[in-house]
């Protein structure tokens, strides 16, 4: 696979997302401003993917050789974030879920 | 003869065949005691047939989750129920037939003069071998960790006093709330009593499997470094 080719597949990835943001946004599942951070972040993400060599300053700042390595490390990090963020927010849900589930229980009894 | 208010507290999912027969022999073990079954969002009939059995039945509580939260989950229901009703002491039975009632007096005798008692079954080699070492090494394990000798640390067949609910009050909704218990009760030094019960495997797809084993070891470090 050459440059252009992972510059294709990237491209195609990010409009697919923006897509299916798009169709959210539209569902009203996500907010206004949910969806405007998310095409902000595509948006870049579509200008790196064409521009790569923008990052080059940064690579040597950071002693790595390819922009893939710099995007890896920093796709590794938001998965991480992400993934933290996800777990503690179903945590949340699942508390709040067995609370009520637990309520309408003791109360359809009416001890 | 004891003074105490005790609820059994029996949480059932998918259990239409047994869950009702399960019932019957801890009503018969004693006059006394009440029975609160939570039905948590059973898939099957269970909840139709308890409720058909026990409707008219005093001292039958049938209550029931919308939907299903897990076992952990349905004896935290069950408890708060018992302690709205005054209870003063619970004991957790399985509806599947796991632990025979015929213990029950037992359990009541040493909640008397303990506020925690475990069962224990006596894993011998016909107890699948998974089973059997897994549940040695992690009462070995929480043993080191939190200062606590059990002898089966996974039995489900416990009882304990209101008095100390707020120190082993567990997260856990599904399979590790004995093992969560455990650490607790290690961790707050609370005394307690185990009673020999039978072994029994009535399925061996239910109950904790390989990989519930493994959620529950990894939730080990959590326990530890809680507060």
């Amino acid at each position: 696979m050459n440059i252009i080719t992972l510059q294709i597949v990237l491209l195609a990835f990010a409009i697919l997302m923006i897509y299916s943001l798009f169709l959210h946004w539209k569902k009203k599942n996500i907010s206004n401003k949910l969806f405007f951070f998310w095409i902000v972040i595509f948006s870049l993400f579509i200008f790196i993917a064409i521009f790569p060599k923008v990052l080059e300053p940064l690579l040597k700042e950071l002693f790595l050789v390819r922009v893939m390595d710099l995007g890896m490390i920093g796709t590794f990090m938001i998965l991480t974030y992400v993934t933290i963020e996800n777990n503690i927010k179903i945590k949340n849900l699942e508390t709040k879920i067995e609370k009520l589930v637990r309520k309408i229980a003791i109360k359809n009894k009416k001890l | 003869m004891i003074n105490m208010k005790i609820f059994i507290i029996v949480p059932v999912y998918n259990e239409e065949n047994r869950a009702v027969e399960t019932i019957n022999k801890i009503l018969k073990t004693d006059k006394n005691l009440n029975v609160i079954v939570v039905d948590d969002g059973s898939a099957d009939n269970s909840l139709k047939i308890l409720n058909k059995n026990f409707k008219k039945n005093e001292r039958v509580i049938v209550s029931s989750h919308v939907i299903n939260l897990g076992k952990g989950a349905a004896m935290k229901t069950g408890l708060k129920m018992a302690w709205k009703l005054g209870g003063e002491a619970i004991i957790f039975v399985d509806a599947d037939g796991q632990h025979n009632p015929k213990y029950l007096p037992k359990f009541i005798k040493e909640l008397d003069k303990y506020p925690v008692v475990f069962g224990y079954r006596k894993l011998n080699k016909k107890s699948p071998w998974i089973r059997r070492n897994g549940n040695k090494f992690a009462g070995w394990l929480i043993g080191i960790l939190f200062n606590i000798k059990r002898k089966d640390l996974l039995c489900g067949f416990l009882g304990f006093k209101k008095e100390v609910y707020k120190k082993i009050n567990w997260k856990s909704c599904r399979y590790g709330i004995e093992t969560e218990m455990a650490t607790k009760i290690g961790r707050n030094k609370i005394s307690f009593s185990e009673i020999k019960i039978d072994t029994i495997y009535i399925d061996k797809y239910k109950g904790v499997t390989i990989f519930d084993a493994f959620k529950i070891l990894f939730k080990i470090p959590f326990w530890y470094f809680a507060k």
